[in-house]
């Protein structure tokens, strides 16, 4: 698939995309959360039905999946428009940087557990 | 050690989350002299700049998945987890092949010819230096084996009111790193060190050194009395071994041609 990418003439344009792809990135993140809360809701009674072992299995599938899907939407999407629409990417690369740093700067007052001590691992954080 | 560093009225600031911040701000300060010095424009600083830190908080967190095993799964892979600040960032190393990355993506989608990512060596080696404290005061974060050595910290140990002395690794990493900031610094106009080199220069370093550090790490022994950290140490040097064996012939071939 060959991408076309745009060639933006005005400044104006470059805005425009840009804050399609900010606000863009908030968008599609709050609709992906809705929908996974939504699913998680829908398919918990179905799968609580089946027995046990074709439910475990099931369960993590249809997790892993659901669990993955985000974040392979949102480095997918940001890489295609990297490559077509340039200040979209932009938009949404900076949208998700300003929300990291956000994360980072409340870190400060809490006492975030590494991944040694989350309970289920056996060994301390790399 | 001090995993609240100071409570502002009342409001407790911890020394982890103090010192990620920290170190970013540190790397991003020294980035932004290194690429004024190089006359780097912002129009192609910004993207790499942008992508190499959410590449590398990516990478930090994802590679959990290959050091800790399939059961961090639900979290690691988990993209709003990356917004909840109860969970820490993950690895280091997955950091920098992350940040590697998306620096190289975004360097390929504004048409950069040849590598703007030089700059990132030292920054990258002086923000570790910085990170590292906050990992040693919070001790949870990579605090080595059992050691009988006169520097070893105390850390309790598995039965409550015990303790044991343990390599303080954060501030082995620590101090590799400041030398490395160092050592970065004097060699980023030698005319060899340009083009990308020094950043894998950088690169190799660390991952020299991590690979011998994490025998008095308590990580996750994959197989051969190897860490994950350590297979990924080993990877990245034969990587970088292939890359450079690749070029040293192709060299030749071209000054023929030529």
């Amino acid at each position: 698939m060959k991408l076309t990418r745009k060639n933006y003439e005005t400044r104006n344009q470059k805005i425009v995309d840009f804050i399609i792809g900010f606000i863009g990135f908030m968008i599609l993140n709050g609709v992906l959360g809705g929908i996974g809360q939504l699913l998680s809701a829908l398919l918990t009674v179905p799968l609580s039905r089946l027995n046990s072992n074709s439910t475990d299995l099931i369960y993590g599938i249809v997790g892993l999946i659901a669990i993955c899907t985000p974040l392979v939407i949102n480095i997918g999407a940001i890489i295609f428009f990297a490559f077509t629409r340039y200040w979209i990417a932009l938009g949404a690369l900076t949208a998700f940087a300003v929300g990291l740093i956000i994360v980072i700067c409340i870190s400060i007052f809490l006492l975030a557990t590494c991944f040694g001590l989350l309970g289920m691992y056996n060994t301390q954080s790399p | 050690m001090r995993p609240v560093l100071l409570t502002i009225n009342g409001i407790p600031i911890y020394s982890h989350g103090f010192f990620f911040l920290l170190g970013l701000s540190v790397g991003l300060a020294v980035l932004i002299i290194e690429a004024r010095r190089r006359r780097w424009p912002k129009e192609e600083v910004i993207p790499i700049t942008l992508a190499a830190f959410v590449g590398g908080m990516i990478g930090a967190r994802v590679s959990i998945l290959f050091f800790n095993g399939w059961q961090t799964a639900p979290v690691v892979l988990n993209f709003f987890a990356l917004f909840d600040p109860r969970i820490g960032p993950g690895s280091i190393l997955g950091a920098v092949a992350g940040a590697y990355l998306g620096g190289y993506i975004a360097a390929r989608a504004i048409g950069k010819q040849g590598c703007a990512c030089d700059a990132f060596a030292p920054a990258m080696a002086l923000a570790t230096a910085v990170g590292r404290i906050g990992d040693f005061l919070t001790a949870e974060d990579g605090m080595g084996k059992p050691t009988s050595l006169p520097w070893g910290v105390p850390v309790a140990g598995p039965v409550p009111g015990t303790s044991y002395l343990a390599h303080p690794a954060p501030l082995y990493d620590a101090a590799f790193n400041l030398l490395w900031f160092g050592t970065l610094i004097l060699l980023r106009d030698h005319p060899k060190m340009q083009n990308g080199n020094l950043l894998k220069f950088g690169l190799a370093g660390y991952a020299v050194f991590r690979f011998f550090v994490e025998f008095v790490r308590n990580n996750q022994v994959l197989a051969f009395g190897l860490t994950g950290q350590q297979f990924f140490c080993l990877a990245l040097l034969i990587a970088l071994a292939v890359y450079y064996g690749r070029k040293l012939r192709e060299t030749p071939a071209t000054a023929a041609v030529a």
